[in-house]
């Protein structure tokens, strides 16, 4: 399959302040990541809070420009480009709390067609009705096309950040935690509408997510990250039903399940994730496999047993 | 003679609008050193039950209840003075946003004394002392015992919520969604915190979470509300196995976890009813497979079906 979307060795350093008179020091939300996506593939991004995910979604999306790194979209390289308004248009984002993506003053319907009147010469009866159409397609109902932001419910509001999100047939949407803050019974709605659209729209999905359960539905492929790095990436089956990274398989371990309880007093990770990560394995402070290679030298992602990379000095011993 | 006897609990709040039933007819029943679940959506009126039973709801908010027994004193009928001296000490309560619900202007030592001054434990030092204990307990450093709330990481200001609940030795916890807004890897610390602890103080838990990977992890019993009411109450086992009522069955149905493949998850369509559109008859008969002409127009009542209560007149076979 021919790529649609490809991300090379993407990095953003922040500088940050060491004290009141001390120098700067960088720190490196983002190091180094790479992902191929095809027409109609959903990756998924999955860690803990603080280890990249949202800095990478806003490279992804060109909110934020990133340090250094490609983001090739159809060929050409867009993170580089002077006009960041062209290819923006084709990369579009969906964001976790729709009511704040949502301006609470502007109708919804305004909202749904406010990227035509941005973006294309379209008169206003002809982006009423395009935003209406969409609507027909993703909800809410076309009635409603001049109501408020608030008078939805959650699972509603979601809808129609995602039409708005489609209104310039985008080929690459990311969507940032899109189901996280839903109730379970509006959760499954969302997921069903997003997998219709991608098949519908040639949609390819940087589905970023801490839910396991979802990225197991929804991915074909997988990268986990850690620090800023993505520790293990590969095909969602691989990563997630043998899981040969340390950490990987700490998170799959500490999701609950509904159907395998265990009732623990023993959790299988401990601490949280460092904000500057130590020298060595950025995970060796939480590892169970660490020693003294890990403390001292960074391991470099490698082709490992049918994944595209993992990031660890003890795979093999993981069994 | 149970730790907690709830019986009849109702609780409306009025508004321009009308009035809103939040909770209606609930009854729970929690013996000592148990751990019960309460399970809901948003709306289902889970966490205003358990503020109602603390007696934390103000006007406009109504509650009545036929009786609130805990430890042999009736808090519906009891005085404020003489409930202030139970709540806190003999029942104490986790929220889900530890931040929000710390004070930004005091250190989390101060937090913790204050909780032992005002139920009158000891002197200054002995408070001092309880105060690095139970940070101990909880695995909070004591050496971080002066930090601010606004320093603190999401799962150690946890924690610190969770060290000022338990500082008193309470006979039952509830804890409101304590793991919501935390990482898998955190929330897994949490719970298994919470089941150390009612393990060495023999403490009873209320669990509020509408996670059902939680709840198997965590509590034995689980009860079950939608619109305000409990449709359905059962062993934790029986109920993740073998669902009852339509509603609990589609709620587990819809889980990404449980959904091998990439088909559509068999959403539940519509969502919860919300103040002005309560349906006549059964509350769920509208988002409900299996609802007939009798559902719309006769409430089922609460009654006894395997071993677990169920609120339904065609509850659901299994196997």
């Amino acid at each position: 399959m021919s790529p649609v979307f490809e991300v090379r060795n993407l990095s953003r350093h922040y500088s940050i302040r060491r004290g009141f008179l001390g120098g700067r020091d960088v720190l490196k939300a983002l190091d180094g990541v790479s992902f191929v996506l095809g027409k109609g593939q959903t990756l998924a991004v999955v860690g803990e809070s603080g280890c990249g995910k949202t800095t990478l979604a806003k490279q992804v999306a060109l909110v934020d420009p990133p340090t250094e790194g490609h983001l090739f979209l159809g060929g050409e390289d867009v993170a580089l480009t002077s006009d960041p308004a062209s290819p923006r248009r084709k990369i579009q984002i969906v964001f976790q709390n729709a009511l704040e993506a949502l301006s609470p003053r502007q109708t919804v319907g305004a909202s749904i067609a406010e990227p035509l009147a941005i973006n294309t010469t379209l008169s206003r009866p002809e982006r009423r009705e395009r935003a209406q159409a969409m609507m027909v397609r993703v909800g809410p109902q076309p009635e409603h096309y001049g109501r408020y932001p608030h008078m939805f419910s959650g699972g509603q509001r979601q809808r129609i950040a995602i039409a708005r999100a489609l209104m310039l047939r985008p080929l690459v949407v990311v969507a940032d935690e899109p189901v996280s803050a839903l109730d379970l019974s509006v959760q499954a709605q969302i997921l069903n509408l997003l997998m219709d659209l991608r098949d519908e729209f040639a949609l390819s999905y940087v589905f970023i997510s801490h839910d396991l359960g979802v990225v197991r539905h929804i991915a074909d492929d997988v990268m986990v990250m850690y620090a800023g790095r993505a520790v293990e990436q590969g095909t969602a089956y691989t990563v997630l039903s043998a899981p040969r990274h340390p950490y990987t398989r700490a998170l799959l371990e500490a999701t609950p399940r509904a159907d395998r309880p265990r009732r623990r007093e023993r959790p299988p990770l401990v601490g949280e994730v460092p904000s500057i990560p130590p020298p060595g394995c950025a995970f060796h402070t939480r590892c169970p496999y660490v020693d003294n290679v890990c403390r001292r030298q960074r391991p470099e992602p490698r082709v490992f047993e049918g994944r595209e990379a993992a990031a660890c000095h003890h795979l093999e011993k993981v069994g | 003679m149970p730790l907690l006897d709830i019986a009849d609990l109702n609780v409306s709040f009025t508004s321009r609008s009308g009035v809103f039933p939040a909770v209606e007819g609930f009854s729970l029943t929690v013996e000592a050193g148990e751990a019960v679940g309460i399970v809901g959506e948003s709306g289902a009126g889970k966490s205003v039950a358990m503020l109602a039973a603390m007696g934390l709801i103000e006007p406009p908010g109504r509650v009545s209840a036929r009786q609130m027994m805990f430890n042999g004193v009736d808090l519906a009928r009891t005085e404020p003075a003489t409930r202030r001296r139970v709540i806190g000490k003999d029942i104490a309560m986790v929220f889900q946003e530890p931040a929000s619900n710390l004070d930004p202007c005091y250190s989390i030592g101060f937090h913790i004394m204050e909780t032992l001054r005002v139920h009158n434990f000891g002197h200054r030092a002995a408070r001092r002392e309880r105060a690095i204990e139970v940070a101990r307990q909880v695995g909070f450093p004591p050496a971080r015992l002066d930090a601010f709330p606004h320093q603190l990481s999401g799962g150690m200001a946890q924690r610190a919520m969770i060290a000022m609940a338990i500082a008193c030795r309470p006979k039952l916890l509830i804890a409101d969604e304590p793991t919501t807004v935390l990482d898998v890897s955190v929330q897994a610390q949490i719970i298994a915190l919470l089941l150390a602890l009612r393990r060495t103080q023999g403490m009873a838990l209320i669990l509020i979470t509408h996670d059902m990977g939680v709840v198997a992890e965590a509590v034995e019993r689980v009860v079950v509300l939608y619109a305000g009411e409990v449709c359905e109450q059962a062993d934790t086992d029986r109920l993740l196995r073998a669902p009852c009522h339509p509603y609990t069955h589609a709620l587990l149905a819809a889980l990404p976890e449980r959904n091998f493949g990439t088909g559509p998850l068999p959403a539940i369509p519509g969502a919860v009813p919300g103040g002005g559109d309560r349906p006549e008859g059964c509350l769920f008969h509208p988002r409900c497979v299996y609802a007939v002409e009798r559902c719309q127009r006769e409430a089922p009542a609460l009654r006894p079906l395997e071993g677990g209560l169920v609120r339904c007149h065609f509850p659901v076979k299994n196997g």
